[in-house]
C-alpha cells in the first residue's frame, strides 16, 4: 500500500505539469455543430479563408493567454512543492516550448477533425468523446508512458498521441540524446502537416456536402 | 386498483413508449451506435489506468485486480439498468427547465411513469452495462466463485437493489428541481463524487469517508458489500456482517424516502408555478 | 338557467418572488431565511362558462391568461378562491379532469420531434387509451378538416410553424374531450393559417358542441371565432361580454405617430383623423374596425414621404385605456 502512494504521489507531480498544460491547450470540439444547428455556417462560407485557419487565428490569443494563466503557475507550484526537477538546462526550457507548440498544433488539427464530423452526425459528442479517450489515456496525460506494457508502447510511440503531452515535457526533463531529440521534432512535423492535409481536405468534401445538401 | 386488465394497459403503454423512443434513437443510427462506443470507451479509460498503474502491485488491501474488477463490474451493471429503466430521472431538470412537465401533467397517467419513460438513453445503457458485463464475466470467472442457484439469486438481489439506490438519488435530486432552478451541482457531489470513491474497497479510505459511504450516499452497498457478499476479504471484518445482504433493503427504503420528496416536490410545483 | 359547465370564483394565484440579498452575508442570509415578494398573477378572477360556448380570452401579456389557463387544465394550485369544471376541481382529480380536457399551447409541441406526425397521434391513442373505432374516426375527421394528409407522415422537426399547429390542434381532438383550452393558438402564423385555425375551431364548436377557452392577444382571433370574450388585465377581470357590446361601448381607438420627410400642413386621410400636430410629426386617431393598419399605412405611403412611423398600442390595449379612463371597471353584460 506505501508503495503504491509513493509512486502515485511521484507521478502526480508529473502530471500537474501535464494538466497544467491540458488545461491550457482546452479545445472546443463543438465550435462548427453549433454554427450548423443555428445556421451561421453559412457565412463563414462566404469568407476566403479556410475556417480551420479562422478557428485557430481567433484562438490564437486566448490559447497564449491560458498558457501563462494555466501552465505557468501550474509548473511554479510543481517546482516548489511536489519538487519536481527544475528544467535540466535553458537549451531544453527552449526546446520544450518549441515543442510544446506543435504538440498545440497537433491537437488543434485533431479537434477540427473531429469538429468537421458535425456534417456527417448531428450530435459529435460520441467522437469527440472517443477522441478524448485515446488522447488522456495514451498521450501520458493520465498515466506516465513508462507505465505502459512494452507492446502498447511500440505502437503508440509511432502515433500523434506521443507528440502533444508527453515529447514536450521529456524534453523539459532533459531526458534525450539528440538523435531522439530530432527524431521527435521531426515525428512532430510529420503528424502536424498529415493532420492539417487531413483538416484541409474533410473541410473541402464538407463544404461540398453542405452545397449539395442545401444545409 | 391494480387489476390485471390496467397491468396489462400500463405494460402495453411502456411497451409503446420503449417502440417510439428506440424510433427516434434510430433517426440518427450513426449517432446511436457511437454513443454506446463513447460511453463504453470513456467507461473503460478510468478502468485501464487503475489496471495500469497496479498491475505491478499486485493487489490493494488484499484486493486483488480481477477482485477489484469484480469490485467495478457491479457500477456500471448496475448504473447499466438504472440508465434503462430511468433515463428521465438524470435528465429531469432539462424537464422542469423547457417546461415540458407541464405536458406530463396534461396528461392521464401516471407523472413519475411518464417521467421515467421518457427519452430513454438506451445506447448509453449499452455502453455502461456492456462494460458492466465485460467486467463481471471476465474477472468472477477469476475470482472463482462457485455459482449455486443461491448465488445467482442473491446476485441479482443486490443488482436490483444496487440499481433502486441510484434511481433513489437522482430521484432525490429531482424533486430538489422542483425547488430550485440548478442542481447540477448537487448531483455531481451526491452522485458522481461518490462514484469516483467507489471503484476501490472502501476500507482503504479514512473513516469519515467510509461513514458516508455507508450511510448517507450509501454506494457502500451498489458494490462494495455486494462483491464482500462473493469475495470475502479479510477487510469485511471491521463491518457489522449483516450489511453483506442489505442491499435490496437500503434500496427499498431510500426509494420510499424519495418518492416522498418527490411527492413533496409535486405539490410544491403546482403551487408555486414556474 | 343550466348549470355553469365552468365555474371560477374569486381565483387568486401569487407567484412568490425571492429577493436575493448581495453578497456573501446575502447568500447566507438567503439559505437561512429566503425572503419573498408576493405578486399576484390573477388577482380575484370570477366568471362561468356554459356548456358549448366559446370564450375569447385577452388581455396584454402578462395579464394572468396564461396562470389562468394552467390552472383550469389543472397545472396550478390555486392560491384561493375556487375551479370547478363539469363538477370536478382540476387540480384534485387531475387524471380523471385531463382525461376530458385537450389542451393547446401555442409555443410548446406535444407531438415527439424526431418523429412522423402519425406517430405521436398513435401514440396518444394509449395515452388516453382510445378504442380503435372511435380512434380512427376522429382521425379521418381531423385529417379532413385540417388537411393533415399532406405532412402525415414527416418529422415534426420538418414541419412549418403552420403545419405544426394543425398537428398539435389535431392531436388535441383523437380523445374526444368536451372542452378545449387554447393557449395563443395563433401565434406566429401567417394570415392563411391563422384563418385556417380559426374556421376549423369554430367548425369544432358548432358540430361537437365542445366547449372553447382561448386565449390571445389578437383581437382578430376573437372577433371571427366567439360572441363572448373576457377582458382581463393585471390578474383582474375588466370586461364580461359580447363583442358587439365592446364594439359599441368603446371606440378602440388607436394611434399612429408619423414623422414625415417634408412639412405638410392638411394630411388628407379617410378613416382617420389627425388629433396633433408638431412640426412634421402627427398623431393619428383610427379604428381597426374602419381601416386596416396596413390600409392606412398604404395609403400615407403613397401619398407622403414618411420618415418615421410609430403605432402606439394594440387594438385591445388601447380599449383597456378607455375603460380605465371611463372609471368604472365595467361588467356590462355580465352574466
Amino acid at each position: 500500500m506505501r508503495g503504491i502512494v509513493k509512486v502515485v504521489e511521484k507521478a502526480t507531480g508529473f502530471f500537474n505539469n501535464l494538466l497544467g498544460l491540458s488545461n491550457a491547450f482546452w479545445l472546443d470540439d463543438f465550435i462548427m455543430m453549433r454554427k450548423i444547428r443555428s445556421g451561421d455556417i453559412a457565412t463563414e462560407l462566404l469568407k476566403p479563408v479556410s475556417f480551420g485557419g479562422l478557428v485557430l487565428a481567433e484562438n490564437a490569443g486566448t490559447i497564449a493567454f491560458r498558457l501563462l494563466a494555466n501552465f505557468l503557475p501550474a509548473l511554479l507550484v510543481s517546482l516548489l512543492y511536489i519538487r519536481i526537477l527544475p528544467p535540466s538546462s535553458a537549451l531544453n526550457l527552449l526546446l520544450a516550448v518549441a515543442s510544446a507548440g506543435l504538440g498545440f498544433l497537433i491537437l488543434f488539427g485533431i479537434s477540427y477533425l473531429v469538429s468537421l464530423a458535425s456534417f456527417w452526425v448531428v450530435n459529435v459528442w460520441s467522437i469527440s468523446t472517443i477522441k478524448n479517450v485515446f488522447i488522456n489515456v495514451f498521450s501520458g496525460l493520465l498515466i506516465p508512458m513508462w507505465f505502459m506494457p512494452e507492446p502498447v508502447l511500440r505502437v503508440i510511440r509511432w502515433t500523434p498521441l506521443v507528440s502533444i503531452y508527453h515529447f514536450p515535457i521529456s524534453l523539459y526533463l532533459g531526458a534525450f540524446e539528440s538523435a531522439v531529440v530530432w527524431r521527435g521534432f521531426g515525428l512532430q512535423l510529420f503528424w502536424a502537416l498529415i493532420i492539417f492535409s487531413a483538416g484541409a481536405g474533410l473541410w473541402r468534401k464538407a463544404v461540398k456536402r453542405l452545397v449539395v445538401q442545401g444545409g | 386498483m391494480a387489476s390485471l386488465d390496467g397491468i396489462k394497459d400500463r405494460l402495453t403503454l411502456l411497451a409503446r413508449y420503449v417502440r417510439l423512443t428506440m424510433k427516434s434513437w434510430f433517426q440518427y443510427r450513426l449517432d446511436a451506435v457511437l454513443r454506446s462506443g463513447a460511453v463504453f470507451l470513456r467507461e473503460s479509460a478510468g478502468i485501464i489506468v487503475i489496471y495500469l498503474s497496479l498491475r505491478r502491485f499486485g493487489d490493494i488491501n488484499g484486493w486483488n485486480m480481477a477482485e477489484l474488477l469484480f469490485l467495478f463490474s457491479f457500477i456500471f451493471l448496475s448504473y447499466g439498468l438504472f440508465i434503462l429503466l430511468f433515463t428521465g430521472l438524470r435528465d429531469f431538470e432539462q424537464l422542469i427547465q423547457t417546461g415540458q412537465f407541464d405536458r406530463f401533467l396534461l396528461r392521464p397517467r401516471n407523472l413519475l411513469g411518464q417521467v421515467i419513460v421518457w427519452d430513454a438513453d438506451y445506447f448509453a445503457a449499452i455502453g455502461q452495462g456492456g462494460l458492466g458485463l465485460v467486467l463481471f464475466i471476465g474477472s468472477a470467472a477469476r475470482v472463482g466463485i462457485d455459482w449455486s442457484i443461491g448465488k445467482t439469486l442473491a446476485c441479482a438481489c443486490f443488482l436490483a437493489g444496487a440499481v433502486l439506490i441510484q434511481a433513489a438519488i437522482f430521484l432525490l435530486t429531482a424533486s430538489a428541481s422542483f425547488f430550485f432552478v440548478k442542481t447540477g451541482n448537487l448531483r455531481e457531489i451526491l452522485y458522481y463524487n461518490a462514484r469516483k470513491f467507489a471503484g476501490y474497497p472502501i476500507s482503504i479510505f479514512p473513516k469519515l469517508i467510509q461513514a458516508v459511504m455507508i450511510y448517507v450516499v450509501p454506494f457502500a452497498f451498489i458494490n462494495y458489500f455486494p462483491s464482500q457478499y462473493f469475495l470475502g476479504r479479510p477487510d469485511m471484518a471491521q463491518y457489522w456482517r449483516g450489511f453483506l445482504y442489505l442491499s435490496p433493503l437500503v434500496g427499498l427504503g431510500l426509494f420510499g424516502l424519495a418518492l416522498l420528496a418527490w411527492r413533496h416536490g409535486i405539490n410544491n410545483y403546482a403551487s408555486t408555478g414556474t | 338557467m343550466p348549470m355553469a359547465f365552468i365555474k371560477v370564483e374569486n381565483l387568486r394565484k401569487d407567484y412568490r418572488i425571492s429577493r436575493r440579498s448581495r453578497g456573501f452575508l446575502g447568500l447566507l442570509a438567503n439559505l437561512v431565511a429566503p425572503r419573498y415578494t408576493v405578486k399576484p398573477a390573477v388577482d380575484g378572477i370570477d366568471f362561468s362558462i356554459d356548456k358549448g360556448e366559446m370564450v375569447g380570452f385577452i388581455g396584454p401579456n402578462g395579464a394572468g391568461k396564461s396562470t389562468t389557463v394552467k390552472i383550469l387544465s389543472g397545472i396550478l394550485h390555486p392560491t384561493s378562491g375556487s375551479v370547478t369544471v363539469d363538477g370536478l376541481v382540476p387540480y384534485r382529480e387531475r387524471k380523471r379532469h385531463v382525461q376530458r380536457i385537450g389542451v393547446v399551447l401555442g409555443q410548446k409541441s406535444q407531438l415527439w420531434w424526431d418523429l412522423p406526425v402519425y406517430e405521436s397521434y398513435d401514440m396518444l391513442r394509449y395515452i388516453y387509451k382510445i378504442d380503435k373505432a372511435r380512434y380512427r374516426a376522429n382521425l379521418a375527421m381531423v385529417q379532413e378538416l385540417l388537411g393533415l394528409a399532406e405532412f402525415f407522415e414527416q418529422p415534426v422537426r420538418q414541419l412549418s410553424l403552420g403545419q405544426r399547429m394543425k398537428a398539435d390542434l389535431g392531436a388535441a381532438f383523437l380523445h374526444d374531450p368536451d372542452i378545449l383550452f387554447l393557449d395563443e393558438p395563433t401565434i406566429g402564423l401567417d394570415v392563411v393559417a391563422k384563418e385556417n385555425v380559426r374556421n376549423f375551431l369554430v367548425q369544432m364548436n358548432r358540430e361537437r358542441g365542445i366547449t372553447m377557452l382561448f386565449t390571445t392577444h389578437d383581437m382578430q382571433d376573437i372577433e371571427k371565432t366567439c360572441r363572448r370574450m373576457i377582458i382581463i388585465d393585471h390578474g383582474r377581470k375588466v370586461y364580461d361580454g359580447s363583442i358587439r357590446d365592446i364594439r359599441a361601448m368603446y371606440s378602440g381607438e388607436r394611434e399612429l405617430v408619423v414623422e414625415l420627410a417634408e412639412e405638410c400642413l392638411n394630411l388628407e386621410l379617410e378613416h382617420a383623423r389627425v388629433v396633433h400636430q408638431d412640426g412634421r410629426v402627427k398623431r393619428i386617431k383610427f379604428r381597426n374596425a374602419d381601416i386596416a393598419v396596413q390600409d392606412l399605412i398604404g395609403h400615407l405611403n403613397r401619398h407622403y414621404a414618411i420618415a418615421d412611423l410609430e403605432l402606439r398600442d394594440t387594438e385591445i390595449e388601447s380599449i383597456i385605456r378607455e375603460i380605465y379612463r371611463d372609471g368604472a371597471v365595467h361588467s356590462a353584460g355580465v352574466r
